[in-house]
């Protein structure tokens, strides 16, 4: 027997009452989100780790299963696969030992073993599709040793971003390169020429307060120059895709690697 | 026994509508199957567990599509309000009214979250909002809805 819902219980006025607060409440929520505009909120905050966990299960038991089914079920190519992989693994032991070479002497070997001797893996579990080329959430927190600003690379070594609020134990947020928020001090690889890097929410960056007293050519590598202190120097970022000559200044747009590439595993480098 | 098979039917419908989040994010607003749950509490429960499942789910659907919080939770508790104070009115054994009801409720609900997003934070998803999802989402209602099982266990028949 269907019950009869709403018959007993609250008076009328209790129940308006009750619908008048929560929706209030919903209100006050909305209201206080139109304020705070870039920045996150402390509700958004509680709801992320409450729903979370969630995500996180969801995303290791499919990561599981299909691992498991790649492992015991799908063997198709899996020699032709690791031929590939031995022949990555010698080209990418000759490119280590070159650059090993250049940073011996640029006498950044020591301070780069020094500083970055610990790194991990995550997994991208969700990106805001609103904005994604602003910031995309992963499956490491402050649990595995993340902290605010910590460097993100994607699997090619190139700068991706860096960690920003909200940081639970099991999640953080990474702030990508191409948001608009904040900026990236980078330098034109062929002549050090510095400026500032900053997003628009898309996939190209521009160069700020870059001087035109030395040459830039389209295809230029850009690197990141290390003044921002938060970024290490010479982490490769894009490409330089257009250039427009003002009077004392150049303005550039900047592609970086990442957004042609697949985004799933991150590299993270942890201060020590 | 029924009340355990509501608890699997709540959460499958939510494992499903994590599953859209996830794999295919650009149908997040193409169906909204936690509403579906918020439709199955309203017509059996009394009010203040409708009222309160309505927000709470209502901030779990802001947060997976990425939205602003507040404004499903706002429109989902109005429609929780219609649903708890319609249902016992209307014949809910037959699937046109279950279809007519979760449409024009979705539809409602929608069109209350439309003003915010739209004319408030300039979010641009009239047509899956106000069209595709109350569609999709009562199709899905009605589907679940219409076997005599189901209709047993949620109380309806």
């Amino acid at each position: 027997m269907r019950s009869d819902p709403g018959a007993h219980g609250l008076s009328t006025e209790k129940k308006s009452a009750v619908l008048v607060l929560i929706l209030f409440v919903d209100l006050i929520l909305i209201s206080s989100q139109i304020m705070l505009k870039n920045q996150q909120s402390l509700l958004q905050t509680i709801v992320a780790n409450m729903i979370m966990p969630l995500q996180l299960t969801f995303q290791k038991a499919t990561d599981f299963v299909g691992d498991e089914l790649e492992r015991y079920v799908f063997q198709r190519g899996i020699f032709r696969k690791y031929q590939q992989l031995k022949k990555k693994h010698v080209e990418l032991r000759v490119e280590n030992v070159a650059l090993n070479r250049q940073l011996r002497d640029l006498q950044g070997l020591k301070a780069a073993h020094g500083k970055f001797s610990r790194f991990l893996m995550a997994t991208v579990i969700s990106v805001d599709i609103n904005f994604p080329y602003a910031s995309l959430v992963i499956d490491q927190g402050t649990r595995a040793g993340l902290v605010e600003n910590d460097v993100v690379l994607n699997t090619d070594a190139e700068l991706v971003g860096r960690i920003a609020k909200p940081l639970t134990a099991f999640s953080a947020q990474v702030r990508l390169i191409t948001s608009p928020v904040g900026g990236t001090g980078a330098a034109i690889e062929s002549n050090m020429l510095e400026g500032l890097l900053k997003g628009d929410n898309g996939p190209q960056c521009r160069f700020e307060y870059l001087l035109a007293n030395k040459p830039v050519r389209l295809g230029d590598r850009v690197v990141t120059s290390g003044t921002d202190l938060i970024y290490p120097s010479l982490l490769p970022i894009g490409r330089v895709t257009a250039i427009r000559q003002d009077y004392l200044t150049l303005e550039v747009s900047v592609r970086p690697f990442f957004v042609d590439k697949p985004i799933r595993k991150l590299v993270v480098l942890l201060h020590e | 026994m029924s009340n355990r098979f509501r608890v699997v039917l709540f959460i499958l419908l939510a494992v499903g509508q994590l599953a859209v989040a996830h794999y295919h994010p650009e149908l997040r607003f193409s169906i909204d199957l936690l509403y579906l749950i918020i439709f199955f509490i309203a017509i059996r429960s009394r009010f203040m567990p409708s009222i309160l499942s309505a927000a709470l789910i209502g901030f779990a659907g802001d947060y997976l599509s990425g939205g602003i919080i507040g404004v499903f939770s706002f429109s989902r508790t109005l429609a929780a309000f219609l649903l708890n104070a319609l249902a016992r009115f209307l014949d809910l054994k037959k699937s046109v009214f279950v279809f007519l009801l979760i449409h024009l409720s979705l539809f409602l609900s929608n069109l209350v979250a439309f003003v915010f997003l739209d004319l408030i934070f300039r979010y641009r998803i009239a047509t899956s909002l106000l069209v595709v999802q109350p569609l999709a989402t009562a199709l899905a209602g009605t589907v679940i809805l219409g076997s005599k099982k189901v209709k047993s266990l949620l109380d309806v028949s």
